[in-house]
């Protein structure tokens, strides 16, 4: 008996891969079935690679003197075959210049289809290992408390010593104070039943003090001993943190910009606005009447360039988020606009049962307000027919409302146009109006998740459908949140 | 008792447009009533606390906000405490429409906050009606300076 021989798991020790000789200690003796004198045929009968790329990496890495993890299929004394961590430890080099290596093979469960048949799958699994930034640990048997990491996690932790042992200690020591409590006692929730998962993010410390967080992915199984295994996934998702943080900073950059320009716009407006109201006012009666067209043009243009620029103020101050979105009775928000807004106007309208969705009653009265409003202007022609606005729930969490009216329409292919800002389908003299309701209407539907779009066809009619966030009835603490403050 | 003092409205704002275009919607009016401009808010807080000027009864302060130096919303935050900002009403008039700044103007003291209308019909509606609103049918509680004056 030798202290080779006490190793708990199977290790083999190949003097040289060109002309194998192979030491095995007990427990490889054991789980491999081998007796004296007959290993000649070992690798052959008890050894797959998964890729023979990768025993040529393995074979590099081994005769540039460091060490090798690859993932292998191998077969115990009954022919079973199972998956394992293979470790290859480089042997110093010999003069004759051949390669040797200790071997010890961490194994982790029986596979299923116990031939080769696996490796589509298996090639996934070295894919997910060899991956670079992706870090991946696992623990053959959680009561041993041994671990196997990937070149990627030792990267991720910022240890560049790869021949450091791995440990959940090792592991916990990187990751963020604040965080370790997220963790838990993971082993104990995952051993806890047959297979489990589980997903979270928490912030690892490198070994050089930076912060990175990260999304953790971990499984844990039953493996062929009858011990639980545990496999984790980890990936940086900094990259894509400070993406999103760098999207947002611009998207907040350019809206402060459009704001500010618009803001700063409104003074010298309203002085031309005003100061030309004046002017026209006191020379009125000197005018002649091609003088006073221009007059009105130029005050026209004045008042359309004003409208334009409260528009970008508008658009730009719509949030990015919906905050505190509460239960909306559509019913009720669309009867206190029609009455409160259009009461003066000659359209007549059919309502329909209208759902309950989860938004922003702000947000919304402005949506329906402009809806209801364009869908007014442009029926004018033909105020006989009434502006139809019905709802249904969809299949899904989302309920579906049309705002139909018998109006202009328009030529369908124009549709995607008509939600850009200042876009306008009709010639000014024909509708007042500057092409903000569509664009603002789009961004708020699209706040609160749903989408919006128009059909139309000319000389018959516009639909608008859009979809909003259905409100189950347990979402709506009291049913008078529809009503809007006055 | 009251009338060697003289009634005033005070319009700090650093644009001499609008300045113009204020006071000629607030003579409109025919209130009785100097109208006296100051043109950033450093100035306008000298005035304010200037004992000398102690027999003027200022009647409404019409406020910008966006001044070099000394800006509105900075000269509400000097005057916190000071019995002026319960004597006389301070409105703001700006051409921000920004939350924060409506606020925080109230916050400070500010009793109303118009965002500067553009077309001129509607500023000039928001000024007579401003006009009209605290210098005619509001009424302040008594103080030293208005006490025994009937302003109508």
């Amino acid at each position: 008996m030798t202290a080779f021989d006490l190793l708990a798991s199977p290790v083999l020790v190949v003097s040289d891969f060109d002309e194998p000789i192979i030491a095995f200690n007990a427990a490889a003796r054991e789980f491999f079935g081998i007796e004296d004198g007959a290993t000649r045929f070992f690798l052959k009968e008890h050894y797959r690679m998964l890729l023979d790329a990768e025993l040529e990496q393995a074979l590099a890495n081994l005769a540039e003197g460091r060490s090798a993890t690859v993932l292998a299929l191998v077969s115990d004394k009954r022919q079973h075959w199972f998956r394992a961590v293979v470790i290859a430890q480089p042997l110093p080099p010999r003069s004759t210049g051949s390669l040797g290596a200790v071997i010890s093979v961490q194994v982790q469960h029986e596979d299923a289809g116990s031939t080769r048949s696996s490796v589509p799958h298996t090639m996934l699994e070295n894919l997910v290992w060899q991956a670079p930034n992706v870090g991946v640990s696992i623990t053959p048997d959680a009561s041993l408390d041994k671990l196997i990491w990937n070149d990627g996690m030792y990267s991720l932790l910022g240890i560049a010593d790869k021949t450091i042992e791995p440990s959940r200690e090792l592991f916990l020591r990187h990751v963020h104070p604040e965080d370790r409590s997220v963790l838990g006692d993971l082993a104990t929730t995952l051993a806890s039943e047959t297979t489990k998962h589980w997903e979270g993010d928490f912030r690892l410390m490198t070994a050089k003090g930076q912060e990175v967080l990260i999304n953790a992915w971990v499984i844990s199984q039953l493996n062929a001993q009858g011990g639980r295994g545990m496999a984790s996934l980890i990936v940086s998702v900094e990259d894509e943190l400070i993406a999103s943080r760098e999207a947002a900073a611009s998207r907040r950059e350019l809206e402060k910009f459009t704001y500010t320009i618009s803001h700063d716009l409104r003074a010298p407006v309203r002085h031309i606005e005003s100061f030309m109201t004046l002017l026209l006012d006191s020379l009125d009666e000197r005018l002649g009447e091609e003088e006073q067209l221009y007059a009105a043009y130029a005050r026209q243009s004045v008042q359309k360039l004003a409208g334009m620029i409260q528009g970008m103020v508008d658009y730009s101050r719509l949030p990015h988020t919906l905050t505190d979105p509460d239960a909306v009775d559509l019913a009720s928000l669309v009867g206190v606009i029609i009455e409160t807004q259009f009461a003066d106007s000659a359209a007549r309208f059919t309502i329909g049962a209208l759902p309950t969705v989860v938004g922003r009653a702000p947000l919304l009265e402005k949506l329906f307000a402009h809806l209801i409003s364009n869908a007014i202007k442009f029926s004018r022609n033909n105020p006989d027919s009434p502006i139809r606005i019905t709802g249904e729930r969809t299949a899904g969490e989302f309920s579906l409302i049309e705002i139909e009216d018998r109006g202009v329409g328009f030529e369908s292919q124009h549709s995607e146009r008509l939600f850009e800002i200042f876009q306008r389908l009709h010639g000014v003299q024909e509708f007042a109006g500057l092409g903000i309701g569509l664009a603002l209407s789009k961004r708020i539907v699209e706040l609160h998740g749903g989408e919006i779009t128009v059909l139309g066809q000319l000389g018959v009619g516009t639909k608008v459908v859009l979809s909003l966030p259905y409100a189950s009835p347990a979402q709506r603490p009291n049913e008078t949140n529809g009503a809007v403050p006055t | 008792m009251g009338h060697q003092l003289q009634r005033q409205i005070l319009v700090i704002d650093d644009d001499p447009m609008d300045r113009m275009l204020i006071f000629r919607s607030l003579r409109e009016l025919d209130l009785d009533c100097k109208l006296n401009h100051i043109e950033d808010g450093q100035a306008a807080l000298e005035f304010i606390l200037d004992e000398r000027n102690a027999a003027i009864d200022l009647r409404l302060v019409l406020l910008d906000l966006k001044m070099p130096k000394v800006d509105g919303l900075e000269v509400l935050r000097r005057l916190a405490g000071n019995p002026v900002l319960e004597r006389v009403p301070f409105v703001v008039m700006s051409s921000s429409a920004i939350n924060t700044d409506i606020e925080s103007a109230y916050a400070l003291g500010a009793r109303a906050y118009i965002t500067k209308p553009i077309r001129h019909d509607e500023f000039r509606n928001a000024v007579h009606t401003l006009g009209a609103f605290w210098l005619d049918h509001n009424r302040l509680p008594t103080t030293p300076h208005n006490e025994g004056v009937d302003p109508a």
